[in-house]
């Protein structure tokens, strides 16, 4: 499965002359579970788990420092999600004790493969079980990045997944844990477990978002500069109104007591990079209508930063949040699912790998729950 | 003797290298003549070692405490903390609060308490050289002020019943998170450790079981710049370590010595200073030494044994003024709670033996005893007791009856008419035949004795008058009677129906 992309990355890092994967330490098959979740959940992942899982056991013995896992995934195929939600619950049995971040990327809307939302639904009901966040993005609004903010003619994988690394590094990379300057004496110790414990402190909500700002092609950046204060309000305004990015943000939208409209959130952690941070006021983010009630003041929100340039933005700022934002997405993509097992369509190619139509029903379940929790997230 | 003089600037010397306040040897000497001028540091010194071993170091705060307590809450602060570690002298807790006295009992205060919480042995534990440790902080005490993020919980849940439960599992949910953080970090320490140690294995040979550096040792490999400063610091530790040492080989000189401020306290207690003493003592004072001054003091004048006296006299008379002459008593005191804590000794191990015994005949009683032997055991002993219940109500009857009828005769005619309206309850009522007849005839007799004491004719009206109330009484006696009569026979009735094994015969059933 997948052996194309594979060695397209490996020798891609070899190129770079940078950084490269360790020799023998990648797992690939010949053939791929063809789009149907079930084949490679129910069929592949056991096959291959022995294999990967030491290869991760290797992996993780040479760590000094062993943070968690971050696993990368589509929702909508058969490999990609169905083996990695395999492979999410091994990591879960045999390391209890560590963190496990799901990074998972939605189908497009009007997607090339039919089966995508039942792939989606299964994959994400699994995750939802076994790991500690999962970091949503969706291709349309990648798209749209790319499209309209960095000025791509003809979007390829290759953009996106531009965009996508920008996007992750810029929570990746080393922090300090605090706008002080005064306490810029150690960078966070244990990154993913401190960006959970601040982010998912409650085992229902999980789903995080990311936002962030500028985002521009190479030829724009020469010829502009930004301001905390601007980015920050552009930010805010994101987050409330739950757009994707900063072109058409929806200025109506206001974060009110008795207001419905506006994207209610349980936790938000910006990162800051950047010159002058001493002059960016953030206390609009700490606004208390903006959060469920019944989470603590204090563990709300919290701001990184870090005084490097990132990535050659003079400036520039992250919002990760645990808000009701992928709900939108989730209902759709959990409506047009049930739409279709309604009549039962295709799930006789799920059934002959070995799911059952109760292993669908419990994961139309799960989510259905999911979705009904974050919406209730405006009437408490 | 100059030894002790030494000793005693050891001792002070030691002190400051842990961190006191710089006290002269002399202030010793004065404190065990009780002089003024010791007060105030003795008490700044007690004040200080308590703190250390209420926090292990003396440091800026208990300096910024002893400027900002004042003197009376220092002393109060110093006598409570004393007492809750044991020190029980009535004198230091009687001292006065405003440090104008009592340097001796203050110095009495400080040797308990070098001995009990055994100071010197932590002052050696402080001065471990922390190569050896695995202790990294001594590199981190800069970073000491990292942030600590405080998650105030207080209040927090609050709400109602949804919203409590969610804000529960949010925060049941962070300390999870924060355990497998805490979880990565120690994990992560222990792998480094490990590198450390193996990548230094075999490198020293130490008689110890450890052949590999520590973390420290590494460290200072990598800056050699912190070497210079660690040595100051070793340095620094192994002179305190040798002052420690010293202070063993000589610490009995200052017990000796302490010995002699005990006895100069009691000896002061004991003697009584003369009123005109003080007036010269107060003269001699600055040519005053002792023997003790010699060997605490060595610029003290040669020969002064007189000085000695005098400075007694002065310690008996500070002592006669400051705690009056309740000496004595309290000495007698002191003696009649041995005694009695003697005899209660005694009776307590007197009773012991006794107590054993019959724990050994009730546990071998017990043993041989069955269930059926004792349940009619019980049983007799129930009857025993009802039947002795009900001895106990009767002689309560009579008792009762007794007790009211104190009077005699002679008290019921001195008395008069007045006194003849008290019931009268004679218990041989119960059981006499013809009660009304002996009770007239008593009182008649009565009557007749007062005769002579009227004497002649206008009396005989009287008499008449009196003979006449004296049947009214009679007749009133008589209704008593018969109401009494009837009450008992009433409760006699009342009594044994109660007791069905007890058979009751009243006896003035037959006379009725």
């Amino acid at each position: 499965m997948e052996s194309k992309v594979i060695s397209e990355s490996l020798t891609d890092a070899n190129n770079s002359g940078m950084w490269k994967y360790p020799d023998k330490q990648q797992f690939f098959q010949k053939r791929g579970s063809g789009n149907n979740w079930a084949h490679g959940y129910c069929v592949h992942g056991p096959k291959a788990q022995h294999e990967i899982m030491n290869m991760i056991r290797k992996e993780v013995e040479k760590c000094d420092h062993f943070g968690g896992f971050l696993t990368m995934m589509s929702l909508a195929g058969g490999t990609g999600s169905g083996v990695g939600a395999h492979i999410t619950q091994c990591l879960r049995d045999e390391f209890p004790h560590c963190f496990i971040m799901n990074q998972v990327v939605w189908p497009y809307r009007m997607g090339e493969v039919i089966v995508q939302n039942y792939n989606a639904v299964l994959t994400l009901s699994h995750l939802y079980q076994t790991t500690d966040c999962i970091l949503t993005m969706d291709n349309d609004s990648l798209h749209e990045i790319c499209a309209r903010l960095m000025a791509v003619k003809s979007v390829s994988f290759r953009d996106i997944n531009r965009v996508i690394s920008h996007k992750m590094s810029s929570v990746l990379l080393p922090v300090y844990s605090g706008l002080d300057s005064s306490l810029w004496n150690s960078l966070t110790r244990n990154h993913i477990g401190q960006m959970l414990e601040t982010l998912v402190p409650h085992p229902e909500y999980k789903l995080l978002t990311l936002r962030n700002i500028p985002q521009m092609s190479k030829n724009a950046l020469l010829y502009s500069s930004y301001q905390w204060h601007g980015l920050i309000k552009h930010l805010y305004q994101m987050i409330v109104a739950n757009a994707a990015y900063e072109e058409g943000i929806n200025w109506q939208i206001k974060v009110s007591a008795d207001k419905r409209d506006y994207n209610k959130c349980l936790a938000n952690l910006l990162i800051l990079r950047g010159r002058e941070l001493e002059n960016c006021d953030v206390s609009a983010f700490s606004q208390p209508q903006l959060y469920v009630p019944w989470t603590p003041a204090e563990s709300r929100f919290q701001t990184w930063c870090h005084p490097r340039e990132f990535d050659s933005y003079e400036k520039s700022a992250t919002l990760l949040s645990n808000s009701q934002a992928p709900v939108e997405t989730m209902t759709a993509v959990v409506d047009k699912a049930w739409t279709m097992f309604a009549s039962r369509a295709y799930v006789h190619q799920y059934l002959k790998h070995g799911m059952t139509e109760e292993g669908f029903v419990d994961s139309f379940a799960t989510l259905e729950q999911v979705v009904a929790n974050y919406k209730n997230l405006h009437s408490c | 003797m100059a030894q002790t003089r030494n000793t005693i600037e050891l001792l002070t010397r030691i002190l400051v290298e842990n961190g006191t306040f710089k006290v002269k040897a002399e202030t010793f000497r004065l404190a065990k003549f009780n002089h003024k001028d010791a007060v105030a540091p003795m008490w700044k010194l007690l004040f200080e070692l308590v703190y250390y071993c209420e926090f292990g170091k003396i440091d800026h705060v208990s300096v910024k405490a002893f400027g900002e307590l004042s003197t009376e809450e220092l002393v109060i602060y110093v006598k409570r903390e004393l007492q809750t570690r044991g020190f029980y002298s009535k004198e230091f807790a009687s001292l006065p609060a405003d440090m104008s006295s009592g340097s001796r009992e203050v110095l009495l205060a400080l040797g308990w308490l070098l001995c009990k919480e055994n100071i010197m042995a932590r002052f050696i534990k402080n001065c471990t050289a922390p190569i050896g440790d695995d202790d990294m902080m001594v590199l981190h005490m800069d970073d000491a002020d990292i942030p600590v993020v405080r998650d105030k919980v207080e209040d927090s849940v609050k709400g109602d019943m949804y919203t409590r439960v969610q804000q529960l599992l949010l925060l049941n949910n962070k300390l999870r998170l924060s355990l497998r953080n805490l979880y990565g970090l120690q994990r992560e320490n222990m792998l480094l450790k490990h590198k450390i140690h193996k990548a230094t294995y075999g490198t020293i040979s130490e008689p110890s079981n450890k052949n590999h550096l520590s973390e420290m040792e590494v460290y200072m490999l990598r800056h050699p710049q912190l070497l210079k400063n660690n040595l100051d610091l070793l340095e620094q530790d192994s002179h305190r370590l040798q002052n420690l040492l010293s202070w063993r080989e000589h610490e009995d000189h200052f017990w000796k010595w302490m010995g002699s401020v005990l006895d100069a306290k009691l000896q002061s207690r004991n003697t009584n200073p003369g009123v005109g003493m003080k007036a010269s003592v107060q003269t001699d004072r600055h040519s005053m030494a002792s023997p003790d001054n010699s060997t605490t003091a060595p610029s003290s004048e040669p020969g002064s044994s007189d000085g000695v006296r005098w400075m007694k006299g002065l310690d008996q008379a500070d002592v006669a003024s400051s705690q009056g002459d309740d000496c004595l008593p309290e000495v007698d005191l002191y003696a009649r709670l041995q005694q009695s804590h003697l005899t209660l000794h005694e009776a307590i191990t007197k009773y012991e033996a006794v107590v054993e015994h019959l724990e050994n005949i009730w546990q071998q009683k017990s043993s041989e005893i069955t269930d059926e032997d004792l349940d009619s055991v019980l049983s007799s002993i129930d009857q025993e007791l009802s039947v002795q219940r009900a001895n106990i109500m009767l002689r309560n009857c009579h008792s009762y009856m007794n007790n009211d009828s104190p009077e005699d005769g002679p008290s019921l005619s001195n008395c008069g008419t007045a006194d003849a309206e008290r019931p009268q309850r004679d218990p041989q009522l119960l059981y006499n035949d013809k009660p009304e007849n002996e009770q007239f005839g008593n009182i008649l007799h009565v009557g007749k004795r007062s005769h002579p004491v009227g004497g002649g004719d206008p009396n005989i009206r009287h008499i008449e008058e009196e003979i006449r109330s004296l049947n009214n009484l009679v007749e009133r006696l008589q209704q008593e009677v018969n109401d009494k009569q009837s009450h008992f026979k009433h409760e006699m009735q009342m009594l044994s129906a109660k007791f069905q094994d007890a058979i009751c015969i009243p006896p003035m059933e037959p006379n009725c």
